[in-house]
């Protein structure tokens, strides 16, 4: 009897020792780099809220501190800058006017009718055409960790694009795959804030993804509130509260991703937030949100000089002749002429 | 058209007309319609070479190296090769050739200096990748690793010292691995520290050299940074000219301050204070400077360096470490370094003259900054980020120091292997994963253009592994260097999604109510037309030999009626 306690005990204790040690691996991140791809689908007024949506989410990554050159954001029309708009060059997530989202400088990459799904799928897997710009690609290698928020009206199984298409959940999955098979990820964090959102992460299959989704199959995701000057909707409820949180984090605080996943409880969101994890191989209690929000590059110092003697350079320097400048005669007055 | 059956006289062989319409109504849609509809809707693609791509899973990427050790006696040389040999035999990525020659002691006896060993070392025929350990008589260190290809020894020196040399320093088998295992499986290996500041293998590379002045009201700097760079980078860079393009550029950006406060500290200067930098704030520096640099307009890679100068009145602004303590205690110049992006360079003016600007009063003062160190930093900090590690330092080794700013030979060979193993395994796992995508995935589009591509890289890749086992370094580099820009033109090229998209479901949601309307009639009259025929042969094996018109349109009308009691 004693044997078999003891024995129990010393498994249990094994056991125990095991369990403390595996999270601690896991919880390495081993990514370099951040980036972060944030899409508004939707355009006009009315859509208003989904502007204010992606641009709450790109406050905060580039407050926790993503550069511009590593955001790729697609916005379908300009709140902003719309006549309709009582604060002009203001977008805000409250009646209050606690935040305006919008900013001092905002970089969208694509605009108005660029953001299509062919482009978006275009980005993704890097197949753009070669005379695109830098600050359009997605510059990721195997190092990177992606951001991926998305917004706008759904349905089950897709996420309208402007008016006239849809990217299905199965063109989403194929082009995350062929992202992890040509190495352009390390980790993903998807981000869905639509209706029926969960169907969208339903179908992939890449590994090395965290979905969240503002909604399950079958239920809407609601707005927050009006504002009447505003005269729409003005924030969906997820992406309230999570840029709630997100206001929280500052680049060196420790919160971590599980506190993230619960933002918005069913009695705030009024729909039951997805979250998808089969596919992710860390514990996301142990990953600090400033995984995917933030990005604060990794410095060494140096401490070695390479002690060189400068190549003797056998350029002469050409001699610039000495400009003299005059002024150039005056336009002859031709009145006098006439 | 007739309206009721009584009064409707129909010629006897109408029948036969309508049966020949809907028999070419049929030939019509299935015979040109249906191959038509399938050619214009399938999926271009031309046959790849999926087996010579499975077939790569399986290439052995060996690259053959040859080690050369010279030694007064024969035993010794060979208990040393046989040392190397053993240590390399279950190498990853390395395939070690060892030689041993015996060489004369008078050779080496009177070469006292590094200048002398290498004229001796010149006498053996290295080609590039090979290496010679030679014996040498009067050295201060055991081991002494030369700037061409040559490590010296003295007699006294252990095998296993050399191993070590051989594997951290000039090998790095170790590193090749990883870098090979990382690229191919990552989920099982991650990158080690060498592998992630290292920048990722490109064709070409941008390298801008950033000058920030936050002040130029009270800071004139005086510095000639195009001569600079010919001086210092140039010859760097053209000394890896065979790795990738480079192309210098160079900028001056005015009124960028930092983003942070740096605390005041009292000290015992003349200036009575410096500015203390924690290191946990250096990466709060680098993301608003990226903002500034413009380092976007290239679509290479671009490495940054940017030289911050301090003025007077921030001066002098000191890095601490996370300890606690000073980086550097005497000196201008404090630098860091951010991986896969550059490095940063804080330059601080000479205390005299912040000084004298003081005590007289000065609005503005002339700085002009060290060339040499901040060039110096910057070229160990271009060493790290191209691919050289520093050497970590073993014990009775030591390292010839650079004359120049090109890399030693060496080390010009040991980052040959490394990228060519990147670009190497990159290319195979491209080529992989494409053919695995086009049997997942059916709505890629292959083109002529990019199915030439997949072929030329494919062969590229065994060439240059071919090439690689036969120990050709050079040929095999550039080689691998081409696979790696075909392959990825052929993954990357935009007319791979020439077809969005469409899912199976939504195909049939398109062509069902299409062509099922038309399909439905021309598919049952194709019953009619088979009865005709058949029965038609039927009743001729069984009527008389003589077949005439009106005789057939009375089989005709009797047919008719057959079908139309059994459509009626």
């Amino acid at each position: 009897m004693r044997l078999v306690t003891l024995s129990a005990i010393l498994s249990i204790y094994l056991l125990r020792a095991n369990a403390w040690e595996i999270p601690e691996n896991f919880a390495e991140t081993g990514h370099s780099n951040n980036w972060a791809v944030l899409v508004d689908t939707s355009r006009f007024w009315f859509n208003y809220r989904h502007v204010a949506n992606v641009l709450s989410i790109y406050r905060s990554v580039k407050r926790l501190g993503i550069p511009d050159s590593q955001i790729i954001l697609m916005i379908a029309d300009d709140m902003a800058c719309n006549p309709r708009n009582p604060r002009p060059a203001t977008v805000f997530n409250n009646i209050k006017q606690h935040i305006n989202v919008y900013g001092d400088d905002v970089e969208v990459d694509y605009r108005g009718y660029e953001v299509t799904v062919e482009n978006f799928v275009r980005l993704l897997t890097g197949r753009l055409p070669p005379e695109t710009p830098r600050s359009k690609k997605l510059l990721t290698d195997e190092g990177s960790n992606i951001l991926i928020y998305l917004t706008g009206h759904g349905g089950n199984g897709f996420l309208k694009f402007q008016d006239s298409e849809e990217i299905t959940s199965q063109e989403l999955s194929d082009a995350l795959e062929q992202m992890w098979q040509k190495r352009r990820y390390h980790e993903i964090l998807f981000v869905v804030d639509t209706c029926q959102a969960s169907s969208m992460y339903e179908k992939f299959y890449s590994p090395n993804i965290l979905a969240v989704a503002s909604s399950l199959v079958g239920e809407d995701s609601l707005s927050h509130h009006v504002d009447p000057a505003v005269g729409v909707y003005i924030i969906d409820r997820y992406t309230y509260y999570a840029l709630d949180f997100l206001e929280k984090v500052e680049p060196s605080s420790s919160k971590k991703l599980s506190e993230f996943l619960k933002v918005c409880p069913k009695h705030y969101c009024l729909s039951t937030v997805g979250v998808r994890t089969d596919l992710f191989r860390r514990d996301p209690k142990t990953v600090p949100v400033t995984d995917f929000f933030g990005s604060l590059r990794p410095v060494e110092l140096t401490m070695n000089i390479v002690n060189v003697l400068p190549a003797h350079v056998n350029k002469t320097q050409p001699v610039e002749p000495e400009v003299k400048y005059t002024y150039v005669s005056q336009f002859p007055n031709l009145s006098s002429y006439t | 058209m007739c309206s009721t059956r009584d009064n409707c006289q129909l010629p006897v062989y109408n029948e036969k007309y309508r049966l020949y319409a809907s028999l070419s109504f049929a030939v019509l849609l299935l015979g040109v319609g249906v191959p038509l509809w399938w050619y214009t809707t399938a999926v271009p693609r031309v046959p790849l070479p999926y087996s010579g791509i499975a077939r790569l899973s399986d290439l052995d990427m060996r690259i053959s190296t040859r080690i050369i050790v010279a030694t007064f006696a024969r035993e010794n040389g060979e208990l040393l090769a046989d040392e190397v040999r053993a240590f390399f035999a279950d190498a990853e990525v390395l395939k070690v050739d060892v030689d041993h020659q015996v060489i004369s002691s008078n050779l080496v006896s009177r070469a006292y200096t590094t200048h002398d060993l290498e004229k001796v070392a010149a006498t053996f025929d290295l080609k590039v990748g090979e290496l010679l350990l030679l014996e040498a008589a009067n050295l201060k260190e055991d081991i002494l690793v030369g700037s061409r290809r040559t490590i010296y020894f003295s007699k006294t020196s252990g095998g296993a010292e050399l191993v070590q040399i051989l594997s951290q320093w000039i090998l790095r088998d170790k590193s090749l691995a990883l870098t090979k295992n990382a690229l191919a499986e990552p989920t099982l290996y991650s990158l080690d520290e060498e592998n992630r500041r290292r920048f990722p293998a490109s064709a070409a590379y941008d390298v801008l050299l950033t000058l920030v002045n936050p002040d130029p009201e009270s800071l004139k700097i005086d510095w000639n940074l195009p001569r600079v760079i010919d001086e210092y980078i140039e010859p760097f860079l053209e000394g890896l000219s065979l790795i990738a393009n480079f192309s210098i550029k160079s900028q001056w950006l005015y009124l960028l301050p930092l983003d942070v406060t740096p605390k005041q500290v009292p000290d015992s200067s003349p200036l009575g204070r410096h500015y203390a930098l924690p290191e946990n704030v250096l990466p709060q520096l680098v993301t608003p400077l990226e903002k500034k640099l413009a380092s976007q307009v290239s679509l290479h890679p671009c490495i940054n360096l940017v030289v911050y100068t301090v003025p007077c009145d921030k001066a002098p602004l000191h890095i601490y470490t996370r300890t606690g303590h000073r980086s550097k205690s005497a000196s201008n110049v404090e630098a860091f370094l951010s991986p896969r992006w550059g490095g940063v360079v804080i330059s601080n003016p000479p205390l005299e003259v912040c000084e004298e600007a003081i005590t007289k009063n000065k609005e503005t003062v002339v700085v002009m900054p060290e060339g040499g160190t901040i060039m110096g930093v910057f070229l160990a900090q271009l060493r790290l980020l191209l691919g050289i590690p520093d050497a970590n330092p073993i014990k009775g080794a030591a390292l010839v120091q650079l004359e120049n700013s090109k890399p030693r030979d060496w080390e010009f060979d040991a980052l040959l292997r490394i990228r060519t193993i990147e670009q190497l395994t990159s290319a195979k796992l491209t080529l992989q994963s494409l053919s695995q995508l086009l049997k997942e995935i059916s709505s890629i589009v292959i083109t002529e253009t990019v199915g030439n591509r997949i072929k030329s890289a494919l062969d590229l890749v065994e060439r240059s592994a071919e090439l690689l086992e036969r120990g050709h370094l050079v040929q095999g580099f550039l080689l691998s260097k081409e696979a790696f820009v075909t392959a990825e033109a052929a993954f990357t090229d935009p007319s791979l999604l020439a077809l969005l998209y469409f899912p199976e479901d939504q195909k049939y949601a398109v062509y069902v109510p299409l062509f099922l309307p038309i399909m439905i009639p021309v598919l049952l009259s194709l019953k009619n037309i088979y009865r005709y025929f058949f029965e038609k042969k039927v009743n001729g094996d069984m009527g008389k030999e003589e077949e005439t018109l009106v005789e057939d349109s009375e089989k005709i009308k009797k047919n008719e009626e057959n079908v139309k009691l059994k459509t009626g």
